[in-house]
């Protein structure tokens, strides 16, 4: 059950990258996976790779939880690297083995693409890696600001971010509960037809709908019997700050962006 | 009590299940991942509070799922569409609440199943249309020239939809059959009663 109840794969540590602001890993993150998509000689996804690599080991999280993240695209690189290989018909023939032939063209694209999947998911999970969730929310509230001028309800959504995420483990243990219950009186999840699994998960659901909504209830009349009304001039307790650290990772991504831009095939 | 308050818990807490759906193996129906009961708490929310919970509800959980970690990035749009558009489309399913409502209310069975059903399928196409989209941009951008981006990705969306769809439509009558109360919001339900009080 322990192990289960874990949502979320942050790996606490004390690294630059873990101290790094938020919002500075997202900024990086989202022009880091633009970029790949430009890197198209040897040189420039070298210098792809070494940062992303640069990062990993300056994260400091231990290599099993990274193999980790990686564990469910496996399929989808080999997939992509095998169909490359068939399907790709430029450049000379390397070999050809019964009706196949492998072009050399088809090997270097698949490999490019395959690199190009890896980089993008280790880099991503990084992210969740090394950042709290709530380090997360509160970046993308902070960076969503600007939209409240278009109306959109960036406060709300940071409070009901906040709620869910503070009732994930709540819920599960109550969800586990009730399926545990259930299970006592006989109702069976997981084996049987699937007729009767479906009809086994409404004793799960309906409990457990209800006990939310009365929770729900309970929960706003305490936010209510506390003052709450709406986001007008509230406080944090975390607030965001820029540091010079971040400034000195900014500065060093636009160097390593300007390099690939310099190694890349023009032609 | 402020309704708007409890709308937005609710949604936050429906949005918990419907990760929690996804990921619990204990009560995961089918063998493939794709095919989960995991939007049926984003089809509770937008029948009992319409289109702006299920919207607000679908949004939630394709966010907590990008903050959790739990996400593939191929393209950065592919990425956008289908955590930020994909999952709040959902909610459409919220359209036509207040006839399925009024059907249960006054006990229209037959009206009641067909509504949901239809409203099931109205949020799910409205997802998986982005979810075809996506599709689209990261086959476009990643397979070999002279495979169909748009076969390929209506063959694998539209067929994971019509599973994803099927089933939750099964689970949801069901389970809104046994318990109407869970998309009938306080006010209704104690109409209700009492009508059913002044019947006895």
């Amino acid at each position: 059950m322990n192990n289960s109840l874990i949502i979320g794969q942050y790996v606490p540590g004390n690294s630059l990258v873990h101290k790094l602001d938020p919002r500075t890993k997202i900024t990086i993150i989202f022009f880091y996976v633009i970029t790949v998509f430009f890197a198209n000689s040897l040189a420039s996804y070298s210098v792809l790779v070494v940062f992303a690599l640069a990062c990993m080991f300056t994260s400091r999280v231990p290599l099993r939880f990274i193999m980790k993240g990686l564990t469910p695209v496996w399929f989808l690189i080999i997939f992509t690297f095998i169909l490359h290989l068939f399907v790709t018909k430029e450049g000379t023939v390397i070999f050809d083995f019964w009706i196949f032939e492998f072009y050399s063209g088809g090997v270097i694209q698949g490999f490019a693409i395959s690199i190009r999947f890896f980089l993008l998911i280790l880099v991503t999970s990084l992210l969740t890696l090394t950042t709290t969730p709530i380090e997360i929310t509160d970046a993308i509230e902070d960076m969503l600001r600007p939209l409240n001028k278009v109306r959109f309800p960036v406060h709300e959504l940071a409070l009901m971010m906040s709620i869910s995420l503070r009732f994930i483990p709540t819920l599960m243990q109550e969800t586990d509960k009730i399926s545990r219950a259930q299970a006592s009186r006989g109702v069976d999840f997981r084996t049987g037809p699937i007729k009767d699994r479906i009809k086994a998960v409404v004793p799960l659901l309906v409990p457990l709908f209800v006990s939310a909504f009365k929770r729900a209830e309970e929960l706003a009349m305490a936010m209510e019997a506390r003052g709450y009304q709406g986001g007008e001039g509230r406080t944090k307790l975390r607030e965001l700050k820029i540091e010079l650290r971040d400034i000195m990772v900014y500065l060093l991504f636009a160097c390593v962006i300007a390099l690939l831009f310099l190694t890349r095939n023009y032609s | 009590m402020n309704r708007n308050l409890i709308m937005m818990i609710e949604a936050s807490f429906l949005a918990v299940f419907a990760l929690i759906l996804d990921l619990l193996p204990s009560i995961r129906l089918t063998p493939a991942v794709s095919i989960s009961i995991a939007m049926v708490p984003i089809f509770i929310m937008a029948l009992r509070w319409g289109v702006k919970g299920g919207i607000m509800s679908g949004f939630l959980w394709g966010l907590l799922q990008v903050v959790t970690g739990d996400v593939y990035i191929l393209t950065i749009w592919q990425f956008l569409i289908e955590y930020f558009i994909a999952f709040a489309f959902v909610g459409f399913a919220g359209l036509f609440y207040k006839s399925i409502q009024n059907a249960l209310q006054h006990q229209k069975r037959k009206k009641a199943v067909a509504g949901i059903v239809l409203a099931v399928f109205v949020g799910s196409i409205a997802r998986y249309f982005w979810h075809f989209i996506a599709g689209v941009i990261f086959w476009g951008s990643y397979a070999p020239e002279g495979m169909s981006p748009y076969l390929y990705s209506f063959i694998v969306n539209g067929g994971t939809m019509l599973g994803a769809a099927i089933l939750c439509a099964i689970v949801l009558v069901i389970l809104i059959n046994a318990a109407p109360r869970l998309v009938l919001t306080k006010n209704t339900s104690n109409q209700i009663w009492s009508e059913q009080q002044k019947k006895a």
